[in-house]
């Protein structure tokens, strides 16, 4: 089947205008509607967690107080900031922002497929997204009409603080519970759907990269949630006074906690950077008109990363006094994992070597990923080596390193994924010279941001910190790095909202898109833009690899 | 302010960018491993990015009909960038293990080891010395004299401070000039009667003398002395902190329970130094902060000696005998209620969780939670008592000589 410029009759119909009404999209059971209705919710929630991000930095900008009250109020309220900052951005952005909303939309067109295996299900797990997110609102406006404290304990609810604070522990820890089965459900119906939904001739290895990233992080969704929803079950039953698990005063172990949590929350991280990583070889490929170097390393590595990723999680505790033993052995697992994240980088860059590179929007970001996903993982090294940890340990070192992950990687992806399929999703493409200018603004103000903080880090400067005083020898680095840091956040901030302002207006007044504007290989790039409810117009076979860019094109 | 000792700093050498200063004997060590990776990181980026450049470069898109080859792999290519990392990082795995064994676990004997029990709480830190005394994050040095706060002066200054909510009815306290008051049970503060007054007059509840925060953070610090090894004993009272040193490049989670653990370290700069609070504990997590100062050991025995308010074996023996005496005897062999606690450290106890070897973690949790372990031939009859960590600090140093 011939790939390129595939003829459809033009009908005007398209899962956009398909049906009407507010009712018809609420109740949609359209992969790509409800993967809109994500997409919608996730570009929200990365604007409200981005607000609190901006007022921390607007605090920390210079030494001495802040322009937060100076008085308990006013430090309880920077808690709740970088709280609620890290609980929207984890849960309500990075970790269903590429896999719910964009593997959503493209995981069913790239598969040939009409929809998920379970379309209902599908919408149960949105709506769980959003109960979650209201109980989450909930918890932060009730704080202000002094229903309860503040929700203060930072994103990973640590015992013991989080069984005595005042703040809505109960209701916030609900909220990731309930958005953990949306998490599980996604994944089970994405699993489902690769296996038993790939169109006739799509072998395993002919599946695109960001199916191969997509699925990895299902199975990740579907086998580590629960620990985290058994978790946050027991805390709350500690926090009720029904059992006691982790309250040291009743015979429990705070430590423990830290286990449970990150046994869920480390396989989490690979949640959270594996779909970037398929977007990513996506874009690479089709923006250098190349086959993608080392497919079957890249895919496999995804499930290495997958595997090995729930064997890492002691190395969040090598300061909590475990034995050196175990530390040992975090230790080394923890440099385990490192070596498929670094065969996929060499592979992206392999790619290039005699590509046809285009630098439309999609591929400068996917380039911006490579060097700032390459800074994250190689600053993951002093953290994973014992000795060195001792340095970084809860300092902004580890703020920065997992802000190049998570925004440099992850985040970055996303961009990348929007600008790549926004002309496929809406059949409008956005002003490229502003997206351009967006992109450069996010690069400069992110590394300004993040690369300062750093340096923080080598000077000892602690997480969490509402304040901070510069009258001892660390002080002249705190000063300078956190004034530079907190200017890069702003120009960041700008960044990422003139380009959803781009993206957006684009919807209303962007010239009409082609069918395949990139000229890409994969299946979704052969339906009508925008795709009809049903995605195409045409049975959907497949006898060829998904990369065929090559002279000698096809099998091998 | 401070009138008893010097403690003048010399003049220090301040963080850089990449740097710390180096003021522990075990900070070399950790930094030439950080910078082996810092610039093998370097380079690994730098050959990344270029290589990235440079085919954007050279490869550009030329017409929209460019031919690219068709490369799906190259073996040897992808062997030599999966091994040469897997060498390098296993390498690196290998020198942290090694550093880190050596700081994580305290030797037990070191000649002229200092031991500090560094005791969290929401939102301080006290350093009690075994050989008796007390500083705190707060500033105040345990007796009056040292004191190196402004004490409060009256009711409004204290109410102003919000320390008054620490408070219940009938607790007593002394401002500034000996004025002592007792909350009374409407929420108001009485002038204090003459047994409150002698209550107040006792060293050990100068907990009591109200002060306000010092506002200079400098006068908030521990002391240890140079070039010798310092083991501290670190835990919690209430939620999870975590005490850290950056230039002495020591750091360790306070943890809630029976539990000190230990981590150890030796200065070899003097100088003064800040300790941080690292662990979310909530309000003032980020006012749990103060100064190590590094001086010299005869500066150092003078210090202790301005801090000393007890004896910590009188201490001790105090606390025996109000709270250990009636059940247990100090002679040897001599069985009462429970066992003889002559020679309790280093000798083997049977219990009902095996043999255990008396130690700091036996006393504390037969103390704190005296179900877990049973001793052989005694009933489960003993309640957990309350015995702060300061004068479980005395008791232990006191049993230590009861053999």
């Amino acid at each position: 089947m011939s790939t390129h410029d595939t003829p459809h009759a033009d009908s005007g119909v398209n899962y956009l205008n398909a049906s009407k009404g507010l009712g018809n999209w609420l109740l949609t059971l359209d992969h790509k509607r409800i993967g809109l209705m994500y997409l919608w919710s996730v570009m929200f929630f990365l604007l409200v967690g981005g607000a609190f991000a901006l007022l921390i930095r607007l605090q920390l900008a210079f030494p001495g107080h802040g322009f937060l009250p100076q008085d308990a109020s006013g430090k309880d309220m920077y808690n709740e900031f970088f709280t609620l900052h890290g609980v929207i951005m984890v849960f309500l952005v990075i970790i269903p922002g590429i896999p719910a909303a964009l593997g959503n939309f493209f995981l069913p067109l790239q598969l040939g497929a009409k929809d998920v295996a379970f379309p209902k299900l599908n919408l149960i797990s949105f709506y769980l997204y959003w109960v979650g997110a209201i109980m989450a609102i909930v918890a932060i406006i009730g704080s202000n009409f002094g229903w309860w404290g503040r929700l203060d304990t930072g994103w990973t609810f640590y015992t013991s603080y989080s069984i005595v604070t005042s703040g809505p522990v109960i209701l916030a820890v609900s909220a990731a519970f309930i958005l953990g089965f949306s998490s599980i459900f996604t994944g089970l119906n994405f699993v489902a759907t690769i296996h038993k939904m790939r169109c006739p001739g799509m072998g395993w290895y002919r599946m695109p990269l960001f199916l191969w990233a997509v699925y990895a992080t299902a199975i990740i969704q579907v086998l580590a949630t629960p620990v985290l929803g058994i978790t946050l079950l027991m805390l709350i039953m500690e926090k009720l006074d029904i059992i006691h698990v982790f309250n040291p005063d009743k015979g429990g172990d705070p430590i423990l906690f830290q286990h449970f949590f990150w046994f869920y929350s480390h396989p989490a991280v690979y949640i959270m950077i594996l779909p970037g990583m398929g977007v990513i070889s996506e874009i690479i490929s089709a923006q250098s008109k190349k086959v993608i170097f080392g497919y079957k390393a890249i895919a496999n590595s995804s499930i290495a990363i997958a595997v090995i990723s729930f064997v890492v999680w002691g190395h969040h505790m090598f300061m909590s006094g475990q034995t050196t033993y175990a530390g040992a052995v975090f230790s080394f697992l923890t440099f385990a994992v490192a070596i498929p994240t670094a065969i996929k980088v060499c592979n992206w860059v392999a790619t290039l070597y005699q590509g046809s590179i285009s630098l439309d929007t999609p591929m400068l970001y996917a380039l911006s990923f490579l060097f700032l996903f390459t800074i994250g993982g190689l600053t993951g090294i002093p953290l994973a080596t014992l000795s060195t940890d001792i340095v970084f340990h809860d300092t902004y070192y580890v703020v920065a390193h997992f802000h190049y992950v998570m925004f440099g990687g992850t985040i970055i992806a996303f961009f990348a994924g929007l600008h790549y399929w926004w002309p496929k999703m809406f059949g409008r493409m956005y002003n490229e010279f502003v997206a351009k200018c967006c992109c450069l603004a996010i690069f400069v103000g992110f590394n300004l941001c993040f690369f300062t903080q750093f340096f923080l880090g080598f000077a000892g400067f602690p997480r969490r910190y509402y304040s901070y005083s510069v009258d001892h020898e660390l002080g002249e680095v705190w000063r300078s790095m956190s004034g530079f840091s907190s200017i890069g956040a702003m120009i960041l901030g700008v960044g990422v909202l003139v380009s959803f302002v781009n993206l957006i207006v684009a919807i209303y007044t962007g010239r009409k898109a082609s069918d395949n504007p990139w000229g890409g290989t994969t299946l979704e790039w052969t339906a009508p833009t925008p795709p009809p409810t049903l995605n195409f117009d045409h049975d959907v076979s497949i006898d060829r690899d998904p990369y065929i860019y090559g002279k000698n094109t096809g099998h091998h | 302010m401070n009138d008893t000792s010097p403690l003048t700093p010399a003049p220090q050498e301040q963080a850089t960018l990449l740097q710390a200063p180096q003021a522990s004997e075990h900070a070399p060590q950790i930094d030439i491993v950080l910078d082996v990776i810092n610039w093998v990181s370097l380079v690994s980026l730098i050959l990344i990015t270029a290589a990235m450049l440079y085919f954007v470069f050279k490869y550009r898109r030329k017409s929209e009909n460019d031919e690219t080859p068709h490369i799906s792999h190259n073996l040897t290519l992808e062997v030599i960038w999966s091994v040469i990392p897997m060498v390098f990082l296993f390498g690196l795995f290998f020198f942290g293990y090694k550093t880190y064994a050596e700081i994580n676990e305290p030797p037990a004997n070191v000649h002229g080891v200092v031991d500090i029990y560094v005791t969290g709480r929401k939102w301080n830190w006290d350093f009690v010395y075994p050989q008796g005394g007390k500083v705190n994050s707060r500033g105040s040095l345990r007796n009056e004299k040292n004191a190196n706060l402004e004490k409060i002066a009256d009711l409004a200054a204290f109410k102003a401070s919000g320390k008054d909510k620490d408070f219940t009815p009938g607790d007593s306290i002394r401002l500034s000039g000996k004025k002592d008051f007792t909350l009374g049970k409407n929420g108001e503060w009485v002038p204090a009667d003459a047994a409150a007054s002698a209550k107040l007059d006792d060293p050990k509840n100068s907990d009591l003398w109200v002060y306000a925060q010092s506002t200079d953070p400098k006068s908030n610090y521990f002391v240890v002395p140079v070039n010798t090894p310092v083991r501290l004993h670190i835990k919690s009272e209430d939620v999870l902190h975590s005490f850290a040193i950056p230039s002495m490049r020591v750091k360790r989670d306070a943890i809630p329970g029976n539990q000190f653990r230990s981590t150890w370290f030796t200065p070899v700069k003097e100088g003064t130094y800040l300790y941080t609070c690292n662990e979310m504990c909530g309000t003032d997590h980020s006012y749990m902060i103060g100064y190590m100062k590094v001086v010299s050991q005869a500066e150092f025995q003078k210090f202790l000696k301005d801090i000393n308010v007890v004896d910590p074996l009188v201490a001790g023996k105090d606390c025996y005998k109000n709270k250990c005496s009636s059940c247990h005897s100090l002679e040897e062999g001599k069985k009462s209620v429970g066992p003889s606690l002559f020679n309790f450290y280093g000798s083997k106890h049977k219990t009902s969780a095996g043999e255990v070897v008396g130690d700091d973690a036996y006393l504390i949790e037969s103390i704190k939670n005296p179900g877990a372990k049973i001793a052989e031939g005694f009933p489960p009859v003993m309640p957990p008592i309350a015995v702060s960590d300061e004068e479980m600090i005395y008791l232990k140093e006191f049993l230590k000589t009861v053999k």
